[in-house]
């Protein structure tokens, strides 16, 4: 991702298997140190029970962090009165991207010649 | 305590004042040169300012009318500097230039005040700098500077001038006003009261035209002429109509039919009757009725004794009783023949002479006060009740009262009248508290009625019980003579009474204020701490003003959230894609399940997650802390009722770790400690194929029964890896088999393909993997 953009991230997620409840709530947590969670947004759910796909923006990261690799991992709850709880870290790996500089424009000078 | 005068949004005042003068001449004299004729309010300030200092003389009103009554009308004025006196030029040279002042508050619709050239439509708040200081209007209100109007005229013979100029002036309202001056030494006039009047440019109540039908397409009606509508009748709304003129009195009633629903009556009490002494029960129709013994709205003990009543049971029936003190019993009476009913259906009108019911022709004199209702024909039972304040299914209380019936302005006006102490209550803090906390109860009171107030009136206040307070911790303005009695948990404060007078500098319609302040106890429950208030007029009979009662509340959270792990799995769909890139996971993604070991202890593998669920039922979870055990004590976890922290250092196989958590709620409770012991399983079960042989030949086309084992030294087996395979629990060794596989071909392709070594470290998969 640009340093200067968001990034969006979906994921579709039930709790279609076991109990059906529906999913609750959905987090993504991001950071540049492990456990990487030092940051997180609240997913938007799909409405109904739950079931079906969050949205997550992970918020413009600025210059600074050019360079750098954000991880994040997910975790959801479901609707039960004891709730369940997931994450998806990619098998333990975290979901990675590369901060990269925006897209830059080169301007070479114009030189008038009297 | 007395406050500032400060103008309510049914208030309406306006000032004079004459600046650059020297003396007050005679202060009663003032009073006198005000005063109305019809609708024209005739300011002569000529005939009594005479030289007045810079901060002279003040005449101000007051409206104490219904907050919602300040509609069309109007005061026209004169400011006439015509005094009659012929002065020298020197004096003249001294009234020169005078600046008149004209200022004052009112809040409102359509509201013009005009004086001279200079308008002001809906005049709003002035900034803190245009008013002068010795308005103290609180912030509000309207201001017109103009030079006072000049027009000399000079004798011939004499050489000496007088000032002819006059001023006109308008101001849009309906006003009551007390009347008082003040002069330089703060010395003030005998208050006195005019009003209230309604100070328009309509016309005087109309005549309707009586043919049985109230023609409201042709608003032979006017709006202000309807006394009330009352939508409680079962066989429909009902409205009542009054208006009158010299000689009579004209009601209509529409919505209902006399000869089939009900019967009316129209109760009079006027003053001084014929009889003066009548009676509070209705004429023996069916049934009885008590008339109001008081009315609290209105006045306090000044029952409603009635005089005359006239009743309509049909468009032939009808007539007018008297209510006879010497015999003590209710008798006909003939009514002039001018008295008129025209029946039109659902619909009713009736004219009747004053005269016949005791009330003198024009409008001095008499007092009058009128009551309606509809009953049912046969049980009695009420069925409508004008004034609509009347509970039908409690009883009579109140009652519709003139002065006099002058007729100017819709008789609906400013009815019932009233002194209404309302009782408002905050409590703070807003959010939720705990056990100990402080709070506190503030509770303001105030006419908001047209009368003030008489006898005594006093707020009672009842104290929860986990609540640590009592009536010591009661301040604020309550008369602290009679103190404030306690009654239980109940403190009765005698509230400051209103001030009769509705003057500059003193507190019109007195608003007072108590507060109560106190701890929640430290055995409190969880849920609303409420004190109760009601402003009610007597200490004994407990007669009550509508919005009477005040609940000020503070919600406690006594109850600390709940933490904890989560050691169950959701499981479903779970797959993420980033920025329309790659999607990772399956359609089978699951969650950290985790396998209980013992009491508190669960097998966990080199993934493992930290992560659980907290709930408060109250202020909410604010704050989550964990502790990984590893020596680092509490430290904050992300999120709340979904929580986790990913920073736990995996133990070495077979090793335990202890895990705790504890939340805070909203207002500082905090949970008791969960703890959660971790025994790390890291290798992976052990599996083989027993059943086909490796190597061995399967039939093509049929169902191939596989068994195998597997095996697991610590945490067990917890299920194979397909869909189709059956968990067999967790003790090893576990025989798991794939039973009837319907997906003919790839199981073939498969068990022809595959070895059984790659089948047997195909499935299942390992959980700890």
């Amino acid at each position: 991702m640009t340093s200067t953009h968001p990034l969006a991230v979906t994921a579709n997620i039930s709790d279609a298997l076991t109990g059906g409840h529906g999913v609750a709530a959905a987090t993504l947590y991001y950071g540049y140190i492990a456990p990487y969670n030092g940051f997180q947004v609240a997913g938007a759910g799909p409405g109904g029970n739950g079931d079906g796909m969050w949205c997550f923006a992970i918020p413009a990261q600025g210059g600074s962090h050019e360079g750098q690799t954000l991880h994040f991992f997910i975790a959801a709850q479901d609707g039960d009165v004891t709730p369940a709880t997931t994450t998806h870290n990619n098998d333990g790996n975290y979901f990675q991207v590369q901060i990269v500089a925006s897209e830059s424009k080169v301007y070479l000078p114009l030189i008038m010649r009297s | 305590m007395h406050e500032r005068f400060q103008p309510r949004a049914w208030d309406v005042g306006i000032l004079f004042l004459i600046e650059q003068t020297a003396a007050v001449r005679n202060l009663d004299s003032v009073a006198s040169g005000v005063g109305f004729a019809g609708t024209t309010l005739n300011l002569n300030l000529g005939d009594s300012l005479g030289p007045i200092t810079e901060r002279g003389l003040k005449l101000q009103w007051f409206n104490t009318a219904s907050r919602e009554s300040l509609g069309a009308g109007a005061i026209a004025g004169v400011i006439n500097r015509y005094s009659g006196e012929w002065i020298t030029d020197e004096d003249r040279q001294a009234q020169a230039n005078l600046k008149l002042v004209l200022a004052g508050w009112a809040h409102g619709q359509n509201i013009v005040v005009q004086i001279g050239a200079t308008k002001i439509d809906n005049p709003g708040v002035l900034a803190p700098g245009e008013v002068p200081d010795y308005l103290e209007l609180a912030g509000t209100g309207w201001e017109i500077l103009s030079t006072l109007a000049e027009n000399w005229e000079r004798d011939p013979q004499t050489g000496r001038l007088q000032n002819k100029g006059t001023m006109a002036f308008t101001i849009s309202l309906t006003i009551l006003f007390y009347l008082r001056t003040v002069d330089n030494a703060g010395n003030r006039s005998v208050p006195m009261r005019y009003g209230p009047f309604r100070l328009d440019s309509e016309e005087p109540p109309s005549t309707p035209v009586l043919d049985g039908y109230l023609d409201e397409a042709s608003n032979e009606w006017l709006e202000g002429e309807r006394m009330g509508h009352d939508t409680r009748p079962d066989s429909g709304p009902q409205s009542f109509y009054m208006t009158r003129d010299e000689y009579n009195f004209y009601f209509a009633w529409d919505g209902v039919g006399w000869n089939t629903d009900g019967d009316a009556f129209i109760y009079f009490n006027v003053d001084p009757g014929p009889e003066s002494q009548g009676i509070t029960t209705t004429w023996d129709y069916s049934d009885t009725h008590t008339l109001p013994l008081y009315n609290i709205e209105r006045m306090p003990n000044y029952a409603f004794t009635a005089d005359y009543v006239f009743y309509v049971e049909g468009a032939d029936t009808w007539g007018l009783m008297r209510w006879m003190s010497t015999t003590t019993s209710w008798e006909p009476i003939t009514a002039s023949v001018t008295t008129t009913l025209l029946y039109g259906g659902d619909q009713v009108e009736i004219s009747l002479l004053k005269a016949d019911v005791g009330v003198d022709t024009g409008c001095a004199g008499t007092e009058t006060s009128v009551l309606a209702f509809a009953q049912e024909e046969m049980t009695g039972t009420l069925i409508s009740a004008f004034p609509t304040t009347n509970d039908i299914f409690v009883g009579l209380t109140d009652y519709y009262n003139w002065g006099n019936l002058c007729p100017s302005g819709p008789p609906a006006e400013n009815q019932p009248q009233a002194a209404s102490m309302v009782l408002d209550g905050t409590a703070r803090p807003s959010g939720a508290v705990r056990r100990g906390d402080a709070v506190t109860y503030t509770f303001t009171y105030q006419n908001a009625g047209l009368l003030p107030i008489e006898g005594l009136a006093h707020v009672w206040l009842t104290l929860p019980s986990d609540l640590d307070a009592d009536c010591d911790d009661i301040s604020g303005d309550y008369n602290t003579g009679l103190g404030i009695q306690t009654q239980g948990n109940t403190c009765i404060v005698p509230v400051v009474q209103d001030s009769p007078m509705y003057v500059y500098e003193l507190p019109a319609r007195y608003t007072g204020m108590l507060t109560l302040t106190g701890q929640v106890s430290t055995t409190a429950s969880t849920g609303w701490l409420t004190v109760t208030g009601v402003i009610s007029h007597d200490i004994t009979s407990e007669l009550d003003w509508r919005d009477n009662t005040a609940t000020p509340a503070v919600e406690v959270d006594a109850t600390p959230p709940q933490a904890a792990f989560s050691t169950e799995a959701m499981e479903g769909l779970f797959t993420v894609q980033a920025g329309g890139g790659a999607i990772y996971g399956g359609p089978k993604m699951q969650g950290p399940r985790t396998l209980q070991a013992a009491a508190d202890t669960v097998y966990v593998g080199p993934n493992m997650q930290v992560l659980g669920n907290a709930s408060d039922n109250r202020s909410g979870v604010v704050r989550i802390e964990v502790d990984l055990g590893d020596g680092q004590g509490w430290r904050d976890a992300s999120g709340t009722t979904l929580w986790s922290h990913a920073g736990a250092t995996a133990p070495a196989d077979g090793t335990s770790l202890t895990l705790r958590v504890r939340a805070t709620d909203g207002v500082g409770n905090r949970s008791d400690e969960v703890t959660l012991n971790v025994v790390m399983d890291s290798v992976a079960p052990q599996s083989a194929i027993l059943y086909p042989a490796d190597g061995s030949p399967v039939p093509l086309g049929q169902t191939v029964p596989i068994t195998g084992t597997s095996a697991d030294a610590r945490s067990g087996v917890e299920r194979g890896g397909h869909r189709d395979l059956h968990p067999h629990g967790p003790a090893p060794p576990t025989r798991w088999g794939i039973r009837r596989h319907q997906e003919r071909r790839w199981w073939c392709r498969s068990t022809k393909r595959r070895t059984p070594s790659a089948l047997a470290s195909a499935r299942p998969p390992s959980r700890a993997a």
